[in-house]
């Protein structure tokens, strides 16, 4: 080959090589990956930190609406560490397990691990002697950096705790702000890079560092480790507790508190973290049309304030607060006597929830609330999960209008109080929560409210 | 004509001289040797030859020429020392003045003893015992051969000739030496009556060396006159008769001589300060003869030191003589003697030369502009000493680059593994039964490891010097290997040089430099000699000794693929070019294939792991599927956070390929094919590379680095192609050709120069401490005990942070892949070079990793206890956010705060190896289903020590647990119990342990040592059939 026939082949070697790696590089690309591993375990935590009293009986309630076992491992946390050991139980398909939980002092909490199906869990404080009163909370599935817990008070008589749990092996570092409605965010020194041990919980008493405000809120800023974290309100001005878990994350958009047989008058308390105002509107949800909240109507609150508004709303209701730019809410109610119950809310619906026992004892009078927030019917089916030795009352289906919150049928929670429900949406998706009036002679001196927990598919 | 007196004059008298005409089987020299001297001026002479034994006619001749009273028939070769003794024990020789000592292939000239008689009567110079002559060649007298010899301190001999050197008068003056060659050498009679007979044992070989050196000792002077001239055959050096009793190598006979000479002449306290330095000198001799596969002369070293022992008793009485004659001291003696073991290379002397030659240029050029003078100098000196150049270009270029790696601390940072504290860790990883690292299991390690061993003890013991010198090395190795077979091919050491600079500077070379990526090197070193040995096989001109040739190629390829076995997709891509594209195919394909098959066997033990789990050994998981960056030789995406930008990899990298693609075009027709078959190679390297990281080829197959080398070594063929071609090309017609030597000037210039600034300048990414990044300490502070690291990251093809290597494997995470890797506590270890990650240790974690990415488990640290996890770290913002977002949710991982890396502390982790003793955790050991371990429970247990072949501990009974790959080969022993291995989780070991210390122990190490002994035999065996024969 002469040289110009072999400058004109490399030319055309060159040539091809380079359209070949063009072609490649731009048409073909890499390898296409996306096949995600099926999942051959099932498992995770409940992180609950429920407080509790000297003469205090905390029951955990763990349900399992699976087809298999499921088996939990139960650790109690203090502000000490931890002697006893974990003690594990089996929860049967479909069924409730109530395991009384160790809570003889203020910060107690609880870890429950799970294996081998997924199971909902929450707690049922029953407070007696000195205090006295019901709290009801679902526990919190995962642990977070950022905690807002708007639902406290420092007025008279009040006592509001931040219960914080650290059931991980590494230290946990966190610093407390609180938020008042007229204030700057106050910042307690000791609760400024405090430190919380591994398997550790701690109560700390908002209410004795700013005294006398109607709204006192929090937000927990973890900068290392993991915590949960939770309110717990001892009212000795009127008698009861309550408790909300904490919002994890940012503050939402868009939250639901619904609420049944409660009485007519309720608390919304928007804590604004943020730097800006934020405009909040909240509407009411019931078995009517829906109706603006009293005097939360496109209401404009200030940074970093903790407000509260009092809203009318009897029976069964939830609200549907929007607050343009993030608000942490939570609703306070009390029941048919004194005692308060309290939510935190739910983000939005879901097609299945489980909706644990919120009685601690008897007589009661069990309440499950179904909202839904769409445009269409819902139809939704309630299947109890008992007991131990508890027959299940049969399955009800109840069709949910558009925009409306309705009660569960009371027959169906009456046969078994102590029953997680089931609640699956056939068509649409709903909310469910649970808020019931237990103990006394009539079974309404307790009341507690517990947002129900969003089931996996 | 009147007597005058003159200095051949004794006593007023001519002085009488006797030539000792030493002669074997000389016939076709014989005449001329007798015609000299039968044409010397000087008289009274007399010649008497004494035979040693000649059966080609000599003797007669000699009776026919001197009579047969002249000539004394020894009957059998004596040499030249038993013939001198022999010759002295006439009459006539001790009645002369001088005896004139004088080889049959040497001819005198007609007054050279007249000369020579003269030098040794010189006025004013007392006591001169022996005189020789300048030697010349036979054929040509305008060489050299001979102008007086001296010696080192060691007593080996020296001369100050070069081979080849022409005689200009540079030694035209009597110069007082340290021994002149028996060649010619005239002996006074007083000196032979003083110090005796040369030593018969050496026969004809350094007999002068011992003799001059005891007539010194007794107080004469050796003198060399270049007025006698002589010319010598060197019949039996040259090969021109029969060897006779020389039957052993010249390394052999001037190390029995000098040791000998040392032992007899040197004054004891000479002695004791001289043999200690003569012992380690010697040791380092065999280590480098060894080393450089000089095998034949080690044995020769060591039967010249056994001789001397043997001989001791005779050396000692040769002693006692010589010291009673002693006149003068040693350092008199050491006068003559070159001052230090150290001669300079030849390159070094052959500086003066081209000094010269710089001189020359200047005279004709004098009245050129100092610029013009500069740039003819240069390209002159490059043109006619490229290696020279080259050489030193690359020792200061190189010296000035890896400047802040020359410190004394190990080098870190890039994926450079960690060496073992101390040698003895190499040997016993090689020859240990079960793997240390990884998650243990039976794997053989690589052979690589007894080379690294061997060269860490040599180095000191020092492991940081090893790691430079192997990073070093294999740079260098690279780029000499590349010259030695293209010089070969192209026939232009200039192109050839240029070729392997620019290898050495390709963006994927400078790169595994950067990286301390020691495989990668070991593939760049060795591919060029396999593209060399694989373009001989295929080639015209098939090897000569082909056993050599198959055996010297296996050799190549088992040490390359020892240090990077995915050298074997590339080998493959190779062998499948060179059989296509070649007319010898048949020859050349059982050629190679007897090459691999002798490589197979030089890593048998490795065959195994390399081959296992579809050949996961040969892999690689890091590369750029990208081929804009593969073209130019670059093999892993940009730089991006921890991971440094490879120096070399901006746009000046395409000067390689641009430059290959003009020597394809510029190649010369008898090039050509091998033109054709290196440009196939080289777009074969981009595109597998290519193919690799884009994850398009299987595993086995998958080594974008390798393929890249390919390509690059394959570029640098073409490069050399090139530039021999343009070198004649100013002589023809301006034409394409001129076009493309121009184009082709610019890209390798501008190119290589850009590339070697960019490496001058630094910038690697290994160095020191600071090399591995700040969060690194984060993640190891406090954590004590031994146990694995997890590194976690994107499907970007880039390695992780140091010292976390390479990923190793990949599972898919929906949209992306996840890369993983496990190291121990110090990152990544040389101990596993050359050996892949599989074994059930791996599938188990591949398992974990798959179910901590489906999201079906929160308890992922559990999971990954009984595997030894004990840190997952990730670079920040490194794993895709799915994944991020899975492992933070574990409950049992805890996130530990380090700017730049995302670590998670295992809360579950188990120790390696622990005894456990309450019975709650025994019963977890024997699960193996992940939803069975996932419920790992705070285990108590009590770790176990490692310890020589196992691990020791225990005390309180109950399950021991190891976390290392099952085998039954696992025992262990306590109290009267050898208790046989159960499966723990699913592929570790357990055991049910009593009370009391136990010890676990791998019971089939005798398996690891018979084989490690026979494949020590086979290298042993390749090395010898491959080995430098010794010059005879």
């Amino acid at each position: 080959m002469r040289s110009r026939g072999r400058f004109l082949f490399t030319v055309a070697i060159v040539a091809i090589v380079a359209f070949a790696g063009t072609f490649l590089d731009r048409s073909v690309g890499v390898r296409e990956r996306g096949g995600v591993p099926s999942p051959t375990t099932t498992s995770g935590a409940w992180l609950c930190p429920h407080g509790g009293g000297k003469d205090w009986a905390v029951t955990l309630e763990i349900a399992n609406p699976s087809q298999a076992v499921a088996t939990v491992r139960v650790s109690p946390l203090g502000p000490e560490r931890p002697t006893a050991e974990p003690k594990s139980y089996e929860v049967a398909p479909g069924a409730t397990l109530a395991v009384p939980a160790r809570a003889k002092d203020r910060a107690a909490s609880s870890y429950v691990e799970y294996f081998g199906s997924w199971v909902a869990a929450g707690w049922v404080a029953h407070a007696s002697g000195d205090e006295s009163g019901v709290a009801a909370e679902p526990c919190v599935e995962g642990a977070a950096g950022r905690w807002f817990a708007p639902d406290g008070t420092s007025a008279e008589g009040e006592d509001a705790y931040l219960i914080v749990m650290n059931p991980f092996d590494a230290p946990a570092i966190l610093d407390v702000v609180l938020y008042t409605k007229g204030r700057a965010p106050v910042r307690i020194g000791d609760w400024t890079g405090l430190a919380l041990a591994p398997h550790r919980s701690t109560a700390l008493l908002l209410s004795d560092q700013v005294v006398n405000e109607e709204a006192l809120s929090a937000e927990v800023d973890v900068s290392r480790g993991r915590i949960a974290v939770a309110s717990l309100g001892v009212s000795a001005a009127t008698g009861g507790v309550r408790s909300a878990v904490a919002i994890a994350g940012g503050p939402p958009q868009r939250t639901f508190l619904p609420v049944a047989a409660a009485s007519e008058r309720s608390s919304l308390e928007v804590l604004v973290p943020g730097t800006d105002p934020v405009s909040v509107d909240a509407t009411v949800f019931s078995e009517d049309v829906p109706q603006p909240a009293d005097g939360l109507t496109d209401q404009r609150q200030g940074a970093q304030s903790s407000e509260i508004t009092q809203v009318l709303a009897a029976g069964t209701s939830s609200f549907d607060v929007v607050a343009t730019g993030g608000a942490a809410v939570a609703r306070r109610v009390a029941g048919h006597v004194n005692d308060t119950g309290s939510t935190g809310g739910v983000l939005g619906p879901a097609r299945a929830w489980v909706v644990l026992p919120t009685v601690a004892c008897e007589p009661n009078v069990p309440g499950l609330v179904l909202v839904n927030p769409g445009d269409g019917t819902a139809e939704v089916t309630l299947h109890a999960l008992p007991q131990a030795g508890v027959s299940a009352p049969p399955d009800v289906t109840v069709s949910v209008p558009p925009a409306r919150a309705l009660p569960a049928p009371q027959a169906f929670l009456s046969a078994d109080p102590s029953a997680a429900v089931l609640v699956t949406a056939t068509s649409g998706t709903v909310i469910a929560s649970g808020a019931s009036s237990s103990c006394g002679r009539e079974g309404i001196l307790g009341f507690a409210v517990a947002a129900g927990v969003p089931a996996p598919s | 004509m009147a007597r005058t007196s003159s200095n051949s004059d004794v006593a007023g008298r001519r002085a009488t001289v006797l030539v000792v005409l030493v002669v074997r089987d000389a016939a076709p020299w014989l005449r001329d040797c007798l015609h000299a001297l039968a044409q010397q001026t000087h008289k009274p002479l007399a010649v008497l030859a004494v035979d040693n034994g000649s059966t080609d006619g000599s003797r007669e001749l000699l009776e026919k020429a001197l009579g047969p009273k002249r000539v004394l028939a020894l009957g059998e070769d004596a040499g030249v020392a038993g013939s001198v003794r022999a010759a002295l024990e006439l009459t006539a020789a001790r009645e002369a003045d001088y005896l004139l000592i004088t080889h049959d292939d040497a001819a005198l000239d007609d007054d050279a003893i007249a000369r020579l008689v003269e030098a040794a009567n010189l006025h004013g110079v007392e006591r001169i015992g022996v005189v020789g002559p300048k030697v010349v060649d036979w054929d040509n007298p305008r060489i050299l051969r001979e102008v007086g010899r001296s010696t080192d301190r060691f007593g080996h001999p020296t001369t100050p000739l070069q081979d080849g050197e022409l005689d200009q008068g540079q030694f035209d003056r009597v110069l007082e030496v340290l021994f002149v060659s028996s060649v010619a050498m005239l002996v006074s009679r007083a000196c032979v009556d003083r110090v005796g007979a040369p030593d018969e044992r050496f026969a004809s070989h350094h007999e002068d060396l011992d003799f001059c050196w005891r007539a010194r000792l007794a107080g004469f002077r050796v003198l060399m006159t270049p007025l006698a001239r002589v010319r010598h055959v060197g019949a039996t050096a040259r090969g021109l008769r029969d060897a006779g009793h020389r039957e052993r190598s010249e390394r052999y006979y001037g190390d029995r001589a000098a040791l000998a000479a040392m032992l007899t002449n040197y004054r004891l306290t000479s002695l004791l300060v001289l043999l200690p330095l003569y012992a380690v000198l010697g040791f380092a001799r065999v280590l480098w003869l060894t080393l450089t596969r000089r095998f034949d002369e080690v044995v020769e070293l060591f039967a010249a030191w056994g001789w001397n022992l043997v001989h001791l008793p005779g050396t000692l009485r040769r002693r006692v003589g010589a010291q009673r004659t002693r006149a003068a001291p040693d350092r008199a003696i050491r006068r003559f003697m070159d001052s230090s073991t150290f001669r300079p290379p030849r390159w070094f002397e052959a500086a003066g030369q081209i000094l010269a030659e710089q001189r020359e240029f200047d005279d004709e050029e004098a009245e050129a502009p100092v610029a013009r003078r500069l740039r003819q100098q240069s390209v002159s000196l490059a043109r006619a000493h490229p290696v020279l150049v080259a050489s030193f270009l690359g020792a200061v270029l190189g010296g000035f680059a890896f400047r802040d790696l020359l410190g004394p601390a190990a080098l870190a940072g890039g994926a450079i593994p960690a060496f073992p504290a101390h040698p003895d860790g190499f040997f016993a990883e090689l020859l240990s039964g079960f793997r240390t690292t990884a998650f243990g299991g039976t794997t053989a390690a690589s052979p690589a490891l007894g080379a690294m061993g061997g060269l860490a003890t040599l180095l000191f013991s020092s492991g940081a010097l090893a790691q430079k010198v192997m990073l070093a090395g294999g740079f260098a190795l690279g780029a000499i290997f590349c010259y030695r077979g293209l010089a070969r091919r192209t026939g232009s050491p200039f192109a050839a040089v240029v070729a392997a600079s620019s290898y050495a500077l390709s963006a994927v070379v400078l790169w595994a430099y950067s990286e301390g990526r020691i495989g990668v090197l070991a593939a760049a070193a060795a591919l060029p000699v396999v593209v060399d040995r694989l373009e001989w096989a295929y080639g015209r001109d098939a090897p000569a000794d082909r056993r050599r040739f198959v055996v010297g190629l296996g050799l190549v390829v088992a040490v390359g693929v020892a240090f990077e076995p995915g050298l074997v997709p590339a080998l493959v891509a190779l062998v499948v070019i060179h059989a296509v594209g070649s007319l010898y195919r048949v020859r050349g394909t059982a050629l190679v294939l007897g090459g691999l098959a002798v490589a197979a066997a030089l890593v048998y033990p490795s065959l195994a792991g390399y081959v296992a789990d579809g050949g996961r050994a040969l892999s690689s998981q890091v590369g750029a599927a990208d081929l804009t960056r593969l073209a130019r030789f670059v093999p892993v995406p940009a730089a991006s956070g921890l991971v440094a930008h490879a120096p070399g990899s901006g746009s000046f990298a395409w000067f390689l390929p641009a430059a290959a693609a003009l020597g394809f075009a510029l190649a010369r027709p008898e090039h050509r094919a091998s033109a054709n078959r290196a440009m196939a190679t080289a777009i074969a390297g981009i595109f597998l590379a290519w193919g690799s990281a884009a994850g398009y080829l299987p595993a086995a197959l998958s080594n974008a680095p390798v393929y890249t080398v390919l390509a690059a070594a394959s570029a640098a063929s073409l490069v050399a192609f090139g530039v021999a071609a343009i070198l004649g090309v100013r002589s023809e017609a301006f034409g394409f050709r001129q076009v493309g030597a121009g184009l082709l000037s610019v890209a390798l210039g501008a190119g290589m120069i850009v590339q070697t600034v960019v490496a001058v300048l630094g910038g690697w990414a290994i160095g020191g401490p600071e090399a591995i990044p700040p969060a690194w300490a984060v993640a190891a502070a406090g954590e004590v005990g031994n146990y694995r690291v997890l590194w976690l990251g994107n499907d970007d093809g880039s390695r992780f942070p140091a010292p976390g290597g390479d990923p190793t494997g990949e599972i898919e995470a929906g949209p992306s892949s996840l890369r993983y890797g496990v190291t121990g506590p110090d990152g990544i270890t040389a101990l596993d070079i050359g050996r892949g990650p599989t074994g059930a240790g791996d599938d188990d974690l591949r398992r974990v990793l798959d179910e901590i990415v489906s999201g079906g488990t929160h308890h992922g640290g559990a999971l990954l206890a009984p595997l030894g996890i004990r840190l997952i770290v990730a670079e920040e913002g490194d794993l895709p956010p799915e994944v991020a977002d899975l492992f933070a949710s574990q409950l049992d991982l805890n996130l530990r705060q380090a700017s730049g890396l995302t670590i998670y502390l295992n809360a579950k982790v188990l120790p390696l190896a622990a005894e456990l003793p309450e019975a709650r955790d025994q019963a977890v050991v024997d699960a193996s289903s992940l939803d069975a371990i996932e419920r790992l429970p705070d285990v108590s247990s009590d770790p176990l020590s490692a310890a020589p072949g196992g691990w020791i501990g225990g005390g309180a009974g109950g399950r021991v647990f190891v976390s290392t790959e099952y085998t039954n080969a696992w025992r262990l022993s306590g109290r009267d119990v050898s208790a046989p291995p159960t499966r723990a989780f699913g592929w570790a070991v357990a055991f049910t342990a009593p009370s009391g210390p136990v010890r676990v122990v791998f019971s089939e190490q005798w398996l690891r040592t018979a084989e490690m002994s026979v494949l020590g035999v086979l290298w042993a065996a390749a090395l010898w059939i491959t080995r430098k024969p010794a010059q005879r």
